[in-house]
């Protein structure tokens, strides 16, 4: 890991941890914050409501003593207790006057139970009132209670009082009971002022009918399953009760106060239910906010450790590029350190002095090694020519002294020296012409090339060699890859270049062995391997192998493995030698596939 | 829930009293009545054709028609209060080997100023019954192969005498003439040389397709003279010291079980339901008195008999307990127009949850679920019993009467006991279930009068011709 | 409308007021009464009760007889004065077309013989021993007030000043007013001897013919009216005495059995519409100190 990086892990990690470790204690902070502030409100609220409902109760009250002092029901008390009329005539009565008084409910009950006349539930006369006569004992200017009324839509939550007109004429009691009141509903939810996020639903009880429901201000309540739990657990205890329900949209703790009738039954549930969505609207707040820190956090991690490391890892990173440019042969390499620390313009120094010193040693190196290449060029020429010379020193010494021998004897001897100096002179011309070939070798002429024809023609050209008579078979193992395809390279040169490592091979196993000739194709490159089997290479004779006229061989001139190198230096290619001695030795040579021998050609131009 | 009710007394209705008495209530005609003056009427129906043998477009139309044409077209015989034939626009009649004569009165007038000709009305019949051969031969109709009851036939108002007039208007002879008609309102006239006396009023301005509510509004307000009125209205009127007049009862309320619930295994529901109606507190409480429990399709006073109201058979109540909760709930389709149907699905609700059954009420004008029972409301002609029976059949259709019974063939002229064996076999598997026998209403202006009789006769006529005003 | 009238004690009525408790409220304004004025009763004895319609009953001449004019016939009954009439003895018909109106009035004028029948539009004398009728077509004018008879189609009258009414009683000579008339629309105006109205008096009525008391008083005139709607549908008579241009109440109203029908003179004709029947009464006014 550079540098760069460990120094920006280090500071963003600890810029992370530290506002990681904020938000988590303010939003800790926040939700206690919370939790009380909605303990205030709920309690506020309830205490609106009973506050409400306990107006509310007041209204029906002076509602029905309104309803009990009102002119219809007066005549239909006098009618009946004073005329007689039946109370047939009177089963329309109710409605017009839950309208006029602004109920939603009222019975006009006789005093044996029956009622006379439904505002609410008109065909509902003549049956009897499940509790009017329960109640009536107490009833006459009594405060409004918390009840269950039929209706025909079903059973209804009402704030109802009961009043009692005497019917008139009557000395023994008789009477008229007026049961009226108001829907506790959606509608007086609406009364409710509500804090923000808080909300409030009714749960009203459906008696013997089955399950209950809800309503809200809002005319669309929520599901009630998930707040069957709660509204089970206060209608069996009749004590308030406290739950949290996860909604999709979020949490919300609501509050069950029980709302009991007037025999101390559960009729209906207060739930008040407070959003967890403000919270959660802080909390995330908060938690955005530490994102945003943080990613500014690691933003100027960042920046710290790139300025940082800019002044500490480029000048490092330019000194390992000159290094590597050094290493790949530009010595004139030259690092700008200007904004470097001191010991890095120190380090530069002490590189550029040393890549000078190694490039001074590199053209004493390379000087002495020319005056090694001379020294060894005219040794070998020397050699080289030794040998074809001094026939002809032997010839022409033969000559002087067969100038003194009969004509016979001289012209034998005459033939024979012109014999041998043509021979000699011959030997000559060929070494000569060889160091000639190697001195100018042609540039090469790029065309596209099918690579593995090239080979095959080469390996036409040996194939009666393997198995000439007169030395040991060798076995020729063929394995062309058709990947390989196309090349652009000059077919003569790369064909020369095969067939030298072809007949460096052969010539490596005069007691016979197995030839192998394969060609691949890896990536941006083709590869020809040339194998043989002979006795191999020493360490040594690896190292001077593609040096010119340096030969293992006792015949040649040492230039064909030079003249290999130099065509595949020329199409920008590669070749190395992998032997050991007692295991053969492979020529592996790597030219780019494609366009790249000629690109490689230009720039070595 | 509410137990029954206990003190059904302060509900019992005087029905019996009713049916007497509703033929008998007269409007106030005791002073001198005034010659001259217009009455104003309003009807809910609107009549769209004069032609008393034009079939009605709906049932609202055919009530107005049957209270209105008859006042400008008569027929060769009526019907009077005691339900006996009575001689018309025929003086007499008699019947021959199937051959009918019914000699024309003499000297009755159209509308025209022309007198009535036998072949003026032949013609007549003959365009509202084709199927009859109808003649005339001096001053006596000939009709033959016409039903065995032909005077009660010619006695409906499809039989009227309508003559077409030379500018092609349909003249009739009735008390009134037809001055205008458009889509709103009718202007009748007095016709003075009407044969049975000229009528008090010099016209009638009936308007036309106004709603009952809208009718009883227009009273109070003094805007009309004779209107519609309801039993849930008795309440009203008299509050408002209107005076209302009415007729026998000639209309029947009945619940009707769809196909699907009146097979063999929901008798115990038709059972249940049919039982647990408090008939007495819908006619005497809810409709004022201006109803009678009905426990059959024709009213007593019709056919002549009274069934027995029936009580609950035993283990009804736990046989519906013991059924499963989709068949004990019941939905009941009534007009969504038809206050009283409503007020009485209203009260059955209540009756019925005492027997464990749940009723739902759809009050619907136009497409809805099926229901599982109906109110229909069948009109009753005031006629013979089984004329009576044999509208009320056609009235419920072919559907309702074979579910209900597979034989309810009534030939004409039936007597009693086949009026009571049709209507016991229609009645048995409770199919159909009778409620409430309703009279016509009408609500009367202060300044109206009848003279000699009631303005509305016990079989449901305006008698109009005997109203006067002040 | 509750209505009270103290007998011997005037009173103008007004109408009663029902309050919740359903008491009548009366307001009465006694006017100063005389010591001396006996207490008086209508008195009504009935004479013939039929099912055909009644327009008129007369006594012959010879008292033993009633004459009883219908629509269509004119019959002859034997007759007590303290007793029922007899069946039907005789009887003829009254020979016409003509279409009748409705509330059809008929009257018989049997005060000499032969005896003078009036319908409408139809005029007859008949005779009695034997019975015998002859009716002709014609509008003539009947017994009252002067009139040209009744319109062939209609029940009222026309004076030849070509006002018209319904009803009306002759007052005695020796006052302004000569004649109670009823006119069409039930109001009471007292006409002069040329039969010009000059007052209207408050009472209401449709039917009026004039009243003698033996005890003396008045003049007195008999006035029918509708009674109080919760009295069902039935007429009542009303005794007043006339007394300058105002009428005074003297009896308590006579309830009829019916819708009246006729009342000529001391005759009333009473339709009992749910008995179906029609009955004639004498009218009388009784005097009780």
């Amino acid at each position: 890991m550079t540098l760069r990086l460990r120094l920006f892990a280090f500071v963003a990690g600890a810029i992370a941890a530290t506002v990681i470790l904020v938000t988590w204690t303010v939003s800790a902070s926040a939700r206690r914050s919370f939790a009380a502030l909605d303990a205030q409100r709920t309690a506020a609220l309830v205490a609106q409501f009973r506050k409400a409902f306990a107006g509310e109760g007041d209204q029906v009250g002076v509602s029905m003593d309104r309803v009990a002092a009102s002119e219809p029901v007066a005549r239909l008390a006098a009618d009946v207790g004073r005329l007689g009329a039946t109370y047939a005539r009177y089963v329309d009565e109710a409605g017009p006057l839950r309208a006029a008084h602004g109920l939603d409910f009222l019975d006009i009950v006789a005093g044996d139970g029956t009622i006379v006349s439904s505002g609410h539930w008109p065909a509902r006369f003549g049956y009897r009132h499940p509790w009017a006569t329960d109640a009536s004992a107490g009833a006459a200017g009594g405060r409004a209670s918390l009840e269950a009324v039929e209706t025909q839509d079903g059973t209804a939550l009402g704030l109802v009082a009961v009043r009692a007109v005497r019917l008139g004429g009557s000395i023994g009691g008789r009477r008229l009971l007026l049961v009226g009141g108001r829907r506790v509903d959606g509608a007086f939810l609406q009364s409710l002022t509500l804090p923000p996020e808080m909300r409030v639903l009714l749960y009203q009880d459906a008696g013997s009918e089955g399950r209950g429901h809800l309503v809200d201000a809002s005319g669309h309540p929520p599901p009630s399953a998930p707040l069957d739990p709660l509204i089970a657990r206060v209608r069996q205890s009749g004590e308030p009760a406290a739950d949290t329900v996860n909604w999709p949209e979020g949490a919300e703790s609501f509050n069950a106060i029980p709302l009991l009738g007037r025999d101390r039954k559960v009729l209906g549930i207060l739930l008040v239910g407070s959003s967890g969505r403000e919270l959660a609207a802080l909390v995330g707040s908060i938690r955005w906010a530490g994102i945003g820190f943080g990613a500014l956090g690691i933003v100027f991690g960042f920046l710290v450790s790139y300025i940082v490391s800019a002044r500490v890892t480029r000048p490092v990173e330019q000194l390992a590029a000159a290094a590597r440019a050094v290493g790949g042969g530009d010595w004139n390499v030259a690092v700008d350190q200007g904004a470097a620390a001191a010991e890095i313009r120190d380090l530069t120094r002490a590189f550029e002095a040393m890549t000078r010193q190694l490039a001074e040693q590199r053209d004493r190196l390379v000087q002495a090694e020319r005056v090694a290449a001379w020294r060894e060029l005219a040794r070998r020429l020397a050699h080289e020519l030794k040998n074809p010379l001094f026939p002809l020193r032997i010839s022409v010494d033969n000559l002087r002294r067969a100038r003194a021998l009969a004509p016979a004897q001289f012209d034998e001897v005459f033939e024979e020296s012109l014999t041998a100096l043509g021979a000699g002179l011959q030997n000559l011309n060929t070494v000569v012409a060889r160091f000639s070939d190697f001195a100018k070798m042609p540039t090469p002429q790029f065309a596209p090339v099918t690579l593995n024809g090239v080979v095959e023609q080469a390996i036409a050209i040996f194939r009666p060699q393997l198995a000439a008579p007169g030395r040991a078979p060798i076995g020729l193992i063929v394995d062309l890859d058709p990947a390989v395809g196309s090349i652009r390279a000059d077919a003569e040169q790369i064909g020369r270049a095969v067939q030298n490592l072809l007949l460096n091979a052969i010539d490596a196993m005069p007691d016979g062995g197995d030839l192998r000739v394969r060609t691949s194709r890896a990536e941006a490159v083709v590869c020809i391997d040339v194998s043989d089997t002979g006795e191999g290479l020493t360490a040594e004779e690896r190292d001077r192998l593609f040096t010119p006229y340096y030969t293992t061989k006792h015949h040649g001139t040492g230039l064909g493995l030079a003249i290999v190198q130099s065509v595949v230096a020329d199409h920008s290619g590669m070749i190395r030698v992998d032997s050991e001695r007692g295991r053969g030795t492979t020529f592996h040579i790597e030219l780019p596939a494609g366009m790249n021998a000629e690109r490689g050609m230009r720039n070595a131009d | 829930m509410t137990s029954r009710p206990i003190a059904m007394k302060l509900f019992r209705s005087a029905f019996l009293a009713l049916a007497n008495a509703a033929a008998i209530v007269a409007v106030a005609s005791a002073s001198r009545p005034h010659y001259g003056g217009t009455l104003r009427l309003e009807t809910a129906g609107v009549i769209r054709s004069v032609d008393p043998a034009a079939p009605p477009a709906d049932t609202a139309e055919a009530a107005s028609r049957n209270h209105i044409l008859p006042l400008v077209f008569e027929t060769l015989t009526t019907v009077d209060s005691d339900l006996r034939l009575q001689p018309g626009l025929a003086a007499s009649w008699e019947s021959v080997g199937g051959r009918w004569r019914f000699r024309i009165r003499r000297g009755v007038s159209l509308h025209d100023g022309s007198v009535l000709q036998a072949w003026q009305a032949a013609a007549s019949l003959r365009a509202a019954n084709p199927s009859w051969a109808v003649d005339a031969d001096g001053d006596v109709v000939v009709i033959d192969r016409a039903p065995m009851d032909l005077p009660w036939e010619l006695a409906r108002g499809r039989n009227a005498v309508a003559v077409r007039a030379s500018n092609s208007a349909l003249v009739g002879t009735g008390a009134f003439r037809v001055d205008r008609i458009d889509d709103r309102r009718i202007v009748l006239r007095a016709h003075d040389s009407y044969w049975n006396a000229r009528p008090f009023l010099d016209a009638i301005l009936i308007g036309m397709g106004a709603a009952p509510a809208e009718q009883l509004s227009s009273i109070e307000r003094g805007e009309t003279d004779l209107v519609d009125a309801r039993p849930l209205d008795a309440r009203r009127l008299a509050q408002r010291g209107l005076r209302w007049v009415s007729s026998r009862p000639r209309e029947l309320i009945a619940l009707v079980f769809e196909p699907h619930r009146a097979t063999a295994d929901q008798a115990v529901v038709r059972s249940a339901l049919a039982a647990a109606i408090d008939r007495q507190t819908l006619a005497g409480a809810l409709l004022q008195d201006r109803a009678a429990p009905a426990f059959a399709l024709v009213p007593p006073w019709i056919s002549g008999y009274a069934p027995l109201s029936g009580t609950m058979p035993a283990g009804v109540r736990a046989g519906v307990t013991a059924l499963p909760a989709a068949q004990r709930s019941i939905t009941i389709r009534v007009d969504a127009g038809d206050a009283v149907a409503q007020a009485i699905a209203d009260r059955i609700v209540v009756d019925a949850r005492e027997v464990g059954l749940a009723v739902a009420v759809q009050a619907t004008s136009g497409l809805a679920p099926r229901p599982d029972v109906r109110i229909v409301r069948i009109p009753i002609e005031p006629s013979a019993p089984d004329r009576a029976l044999a509208g009320a059949i056609a009235a419920l259709g072919a559907r309702v009467t074979g579910l209900a019974a597979a034989d309810v063939s009534l030939p004409p002229g039936s007597g009693s006991d086949a009026v009571y064996r049709v209507e016991h076999a229609l009645l048995e598997h409770q199919i159909i279930v009778p409620l409430v026998h309703l009279p016509d209403l009408y609500a009367i202006g202060d300044r109206v009068h009848a003279w000699n009789g009631p303005a509305l006769q016990p079989t449901g006529a305006l008698n109009l011709a005997n109203v006067w005003i002040e | 409308m509750l209505s009270f009238a103290a007998v011997g004690t005037r009173v103008r009525i007004v109408p009663a007021v029902m309050c919740s408790a359903g008491l009548a409220i009366l307001m009465a304004a006694p006017h100063a009464q005389s010591p001396r004025e006996p207490s008086l009763a209508l008195d009504t004895r009935p004479i013939l009760a039929q099912r055909a319609p009644i327009l008129d009953v007369a006594v012959a001449p010879d008292g033993a007889r009633l004459i009883v004019l219908e629509p269509r016939r004119v019959s002859i009954r034997r007759w007590n004065p303290s007793g029922d009439a007899s069946d039907v003895v005789e009887q003829r018909p009254v020979q016409t077309d003509r279409v009748w109106p409705r509330d059809l009035r008929g009257r018989v004028d049997a005060s000499h013989l032969p005896f003078d029948v009036f319908l409408p539009g139809v005029t007859c004398r008949g005779d009695l021993d034997p019975l015998r009728v002859a009716c002709v077509d014609e509008t003539g004018s009947w017994p009252g007030l002067a009139n040209s008879g009744v319109e062939a189609a209609r029940n009222y009258f026309t004076t030849p000043e070509g006002r018209t009414f319904s009803s009306a009683a002759p007052l005695p000579s020796g006052a302004a007013a000569r004649w109670l008339v009823a006119d069409r629309q039930g109001s009471l105006l007292l006409f002069d001897d040329k039969r010009s109205p000059i007052a209207r008096l408050a009472p209401t009525g449709d039917d009026v013919a004039g009243a003698r008391a033996s005890c003396g008083g008045g003049p007195f005139v008999v006035i029918s009216s509708r009674a109080p709607r919760d009295a069902g549908d039935v007429d009542e008579l009303r005794l007043f005495r006339v007394a300058g241009n105002e009428l005074v109440p003297s009896s308590s109203p006579l309830r009829l059995p019916g819708i009246l029908t006729a009342l000529w003179d001391a005759t009333a004709v009473v339709h009992d519409v749910a008995a179906d029947r029609y009955e004639a009464f004498q009218i009388s006014v009784s005097c009780a100190r």
